[in-house]
């Protein structure tokens, strides 16, 4: 196949995909979000404003691709799962494009795009009844625009996947990192500040309009329990399992969450090790670009992305199920040794996701023991996502261009002699 | 009240009774406990107390314990406060005095003997098996087996399965065999199967601190010389198994999970962790601990003062409410001697070998299921165990040897048997000078200065009741927690273990002639476990005072002694040699 048709063929396969995804298992069981984006699109075209005259989680970009989605005259939930085709889409070809800048080879940016294409078949109807494609999307074309040196685009798509949801947040410290490297501090600093002078931007006339109905955004993320799909939800459950700890589930703030003052301290401690892990990415992709040069740190780069992301879903209290799309396309497309075993922890996580949810989620809620060996084999597949994406240096460092991950295989091996011969001749 | 004669009432009473009960059923379990107003309640006491006699008399359990017994009294009392009959049985000592020998409790409203206790467990709550007791689910199959897997499974040699290791992390994890019949309250089957596990390990460690371990062969001087220069043999011990280090430090974490999540979530304190707690009460109170205990723990105040300083800031911070709650302060003081145990077990290995020995002894400690049982106890026995690994981290400096060997034994007193060897230096190409010795005094010097303070807190007395409740308590205790307590007679041969036992941890002094660090450890668990043969009172808490000597004597492949090493060399090793991480 020639390079120039990856791309159509990638676009074909989502279509197909998607097309296949209304049948069958796939629309035999509904959680669906479609109502609450419905209900708010229209009280906005009604003329409210969110925040201060109806209550709302989302950030404003959300908000208007609710409204955005209520303005076609045809029925929502279709016109929403078109949109979000096209997310889907996007996100396929930016993992093409990403690959391509990472001077990866011809097979491995097919299989990221086709990853990324087929991921609906795993994780299942989620895709199109969350906008969390959107997040995807953006994400993908900030990190290659990151990547290809277009600064001013990846602190734009930084700033509007920030007005999405919050989350690209925590992807800031690398960022910065990364264009320090390339441009220098000053211009890092120059763009964090336009990328979150953007989100500012966005959020400014809410704010002035509600003060107090925009920052219950905020609140209602920090306020959140231990959401009942999180590493530390199932933590507990496990215990709970062999130990009959007690735990009881609680109905808030739209999902199923644990209470008791054990979630709560489990809750906090994730919080913590979140800030933890995240900053031990940045260190370790800081230290990793001292000895990097292009291609080698953009792939640095990516690896931290994914790295920083699948640390947000391992450590943070609340994981629904649609949140795994944020690893696309980043933890599709890492280089070194351990790129292949991330994208494969991906897909698996992905599929382990897709067997529980919708099926069987309130079997989980009532801790069956499928769902819930189910949900530990998904968050354990997170963790080992974590490490599998680690940015450890070797992945950016010079003569690093050949086949994926074969030269710094073959580096690593004479390290490790190395450090076997330095032992045997102590 | 005038009894009702007619039978037409009464028989119209009992379908109106029966007519309530039946509601009373439908309205659920909670409406059946209560039988209306205007129904007749049965009678209290359903039983008389010669029926309740009757009724254990019937027991099995009763029968077979008082058969070879001579019962020269029973009594049937009713609690009235619980609806309960308890029956005893009495028999006489040979001075004539009287003892309990079983004791069964029946229900008075069904007749059902609820439970029955004989022999040793009319006077000991430990022994009669009561479900979680000790660290409450820990010892469901469903945990216990998997922590027995994560302890044995990564350890092996897949490549030597036929090994001593093999065997060796076999009889660690066969201490659960006795542990079996301990939960079900039978303890003189599960007391004796806790000797040949000890025995084993003590004969084992003695024998690999003690064995003349052959030097490489001198190079013959008429061969030809070698096409390429020999690799030298490994100088420092090593991990070696099928385990890669990264799953290792998976498996490491996931026990990590378990043990804390557990502890924080599901486990209860033992009296020995609620004594630390009373213990660090009376010290920030300004008085001693010693003497001054509540009667709910009257006999807590038998440990070294390290036990209750270790406790004072948890105490502090966490708070006592005066009563045997669920103690968050021994709660975080087990975790906290538990956590020092498992760093201490890295960084020992990580200096003697790299970060994959270091590993595979932390998760050494932390999946075998004994320390973990210590862990859920929230008892205080960790606190000597890391003690003792902090001095094998520091075993190199004699003051800190010293200091941290001075500081177990002010926990609890038996690793003082090992100043002796401790006062070597296990180090024989680094020397350690002739005031080696003097050092690891002054270290223990140290440590009696930094507990030996809350002596004094009440003046004289506390040092007087400090020797009555500790030393004297220990001296004249009874215990059916020993084969020597279990079967009197044995008593002599306990006290001949005993000197024995004594004897060898002096002769350590000197013998063996070469010591490294691997024979210190080796030896340091054997004399630990020669103490414990000798307890009258001996508990699965205790397997985690020598569970950190046995591990790194025996887990990893230690390299052969050096040709032309010197026992104790006299001189001062130079800066390199003295490096903590070289072990022979």
């Amino acid at each position: 196949m020639t390079p120039r048709r990856v791309p159509w063929m990638v676009v074909g396969l989502a279509v197909v995909v998607w097309v296949v995804m209304q049948f069958g298992w796939y629309a035999d069981a509904v959680i669906t979000d479609i109502p609450v984006y419905r209900e708010a699109g229209e009280a906005m075209l009604d003329g409210r404003i969110p925040y201060r005259d109806f209550s709302l989680e989302y950030p404003p970009l959300a908000a208007a691709l609710f409204a955005l989605v209520a303005l076609v005259p045809l029925p929502y939930a279709g016109v929403f799962s078109v949109v979000m085709l096209l997310c889907l889409i996007a996100t396929a070809l930016s993992a093409l494009a990403i690959a391509r800048e990472l001077d990866l080879g011809a097979g491995r940016q097919l299989l990221a795009g086709v990853a990324v294409a087929v991921s609906p078949l795993l994780i299942g109807n989620l895709v199109e009844s969350r906008f969390d494609l959107l997040l995807a999307a953006l994400m993908g074309w900030m990190i290659w625009a990151m990547v290809a040196g277009r600064w001013q685009l990846a602190w734009t798509l930084f700033g509007l996947a920030t007005l999405a949801k919050l989350i690209p947040l925590i992807l800031a410290p690398v960022l910065v990192l990364f264009q320090r490297h390339r441009e220098g501090l000053a211009r890092a600093l120059a763009g964090l500040v336009g990328g979150v002078g953007l989100a500012a931007a966005g959020v400014l006339p809410f704010l002035v309009a509600s003060p107090g109905g925009t920052w219950d955004i905020a609140r209602y993320h920090l306020e959140r329990p231990l959401q009942v799909e999180s590493i530390g939800s199932a933590y507990l459950i496990l215990l709970d399992k062999l130990a009959d700890i007690g735990l009881a589930v609680e109905n808030s703030y739209g999902s199923q969450g644990l209470s008791g003052d054990g979630a709560a301290a489990i809750a906090a401690i994730s919080s913590a090790v979140l800030v933890v892990l995240v900053a031990a990415v940045a260190i370790t992709f800081a230290l990793g670009l001292r000895r990097s040069r292009a291609p080698g740190d953009a792939r640095l780069l990516v690896a931290a992305v994914a790295a920083t992301l699948a640390a947000g879903l391992a450590a943070g209290k609340v994981l629904s199920p649609q949140f795994l799309l944020w690893l696309m396309p980043a933890a599709f497309l890492i280089a070194g040794r351990y790129g292949r075993a991330a994208l494969g922890i991906a897909l698996a996580a992905f599929l382990a996701t897709g067997i529980y949810f919708p099926h069987r989620y309130w079997d989980l809620v009532a801790f069956d023991a499928l769902p819930v060996v189910l949900l530990l084999i998904r968050d354990a597949l997170l963790i080992a996502l974590v490490a599998a994406c680690w940015p450890r240096p070797h992945i950016g460092e010079r003569g690093d261009a050949g086949p994926l991950g074969r030269a710094s295989e073959a580096r690593e091996g004479r390290a490790e002699r190395a450090v076997a011969a330095r032992y045997l001749t102590d | 009240m005038t009894p009702i004669r007619s039978p037409r009432a009464r028989a119209l009473l009992a379908a109106l009774a029966a007519l309530v009960g039946a509601l009373a059923l439908l309205a659920g379990p909670a409406g059946a406990q209560d039988p209306p107003p205007g129904v007749p309640k049965p009678p209290k006491p359903t039983l008389t107390d010669t029926k309740a006699q009757a009724i254990a008399d019937r027991d099995a359990r009763i029968r077979d314990w008082i058969a070879s017994k001579k019962i020269t009294r029973t009594i049937s009392e009713l609690d009235a406060s619980k609806d309960q009959w308890t029956a005893w049985y009495m028999s006489e000592d040979a001075d004539g005095e009287e003892v309990v020998e079983a004791q069964a409790f029946i229900a008075d409203d069904t007749g059902h003997v609820d439970e029955v206790r004989t022999g040793p467990q009319v006077a000991w709550s430990m022994a009669r098996g009561y479900e979680g007791a000790f660290g409450r689910a820990y010892t469901r199959l469903a945990i216990w087996l998997p922590l027995c897997a994560l302890f044995l499974v990564p350890l092996l040699w897949i490549r030597r399965l036929l090994s001593w290791r093999t065997l060796d992390l076999l009889v660690l994890l066969s201490f659960g065999v006795s542990l079996i019949w301990f939960n079900r309250g039978e303890i003189f089957t599960s007391t004796p199967l806790a000797y040949p596990p000890m025995v084993y390990l003590a004969a084992r460690l003695t024998w690999v601190g003690l064995r003349k371990r052959p030097a490489p062969a001198p190079a013959d001087p008429a061969a030809p010389p070698p096409a390429m220069p020999a690799v030298p043999a490994a100088r420092r011990p090593a991990f070696i198994g099928w385990c890669p280090t990264w799953l290792l430090a998976t498996f490491l974490g996931i026990t990590l999970a378990l043990r804390y999540g557990l502890n924080a979530f599901d486990a209860n304190v033992i009296d020995v962790g609620y004594a630390g707690v009373i213990g660090a009460e009376r010290i920030l109170n300004g008085a001693t601990p010693y003497g001054t205990f509540p009667s709910d723990c009257g006999s807590c105040d038998t440990y070294g003062p390290l036990n209750y300083i270790a406790y004072v800031p948890f105490t502090h911070f966490l708070g006592w409410s005066g009563s045997w709650d669920d103690l968050p302060a021994a709660h975080g003081a087990a975790t906290m001697f538990d956590v020092l145990c498992v760093v201490g077990m890295l960084v020992l290995g990580w200096r003697l070998s790299g970060l994959r020995l270091g590993t595979a002894l932390a998760l050494g400690w932390a999946a075998f299921p004994f320390s973990g049982y210590a862990l859920e106890s929230n008892s205080n026995d960790a606190l000597v165990s890391a003690m003792l690994v902090w001095g094998l981290v520091l075993a190199a400096r004699p003051v800190g040897r010293g200091l941290f060997l001075g500081l177990a034994a002010a926990a609890k007193f038996t690793p003082i048997l090992l100043l002796p060897l401790w006062l070597r230096h296990p180090f024989p190409r680094g020397g350690g000078g002739k005031r080696g010795p003097l050092w690891v005094l002054v270290g223990v010097a140290g440590s009696a200065v930094l507990t030996a303070w809350v002596l004094a807190l009440d003046g004289t007395d506390g040092i007087t009741a400090f020797y009555d409740r500790t030393i004297g308590y220990q001296i004249g205790r009874d215990s059916p927690f020993s084969i020597w307590g279990q079967h009197p007679a044995l008593r002599p041969v306990q006290i001949a273990l005993s000197v024995v036992v004594v004897l060898a941890a002096l002769a350590l002094v000197r013998w063996p002639r070469r010591l490294d660090l691997r024979s210190m450890a080796a030896l340091s668990g054997a004399l630990t476990i020669g103490i414990q043969l000798t307890l009258t009172h001996w508990f699965y808490l205790y397997i985690p005072w020598f569970l950190p000597f046995a591990l790194l004597a025996l887990l990893p492949e230690w390299p052969a002694p050096d040709e032309g090493e010197t026992a104790e060399a006299p001189a001062r090793a130079p800066a390199s040699a003295a490096a903590p991480a070289v072990a022979t």
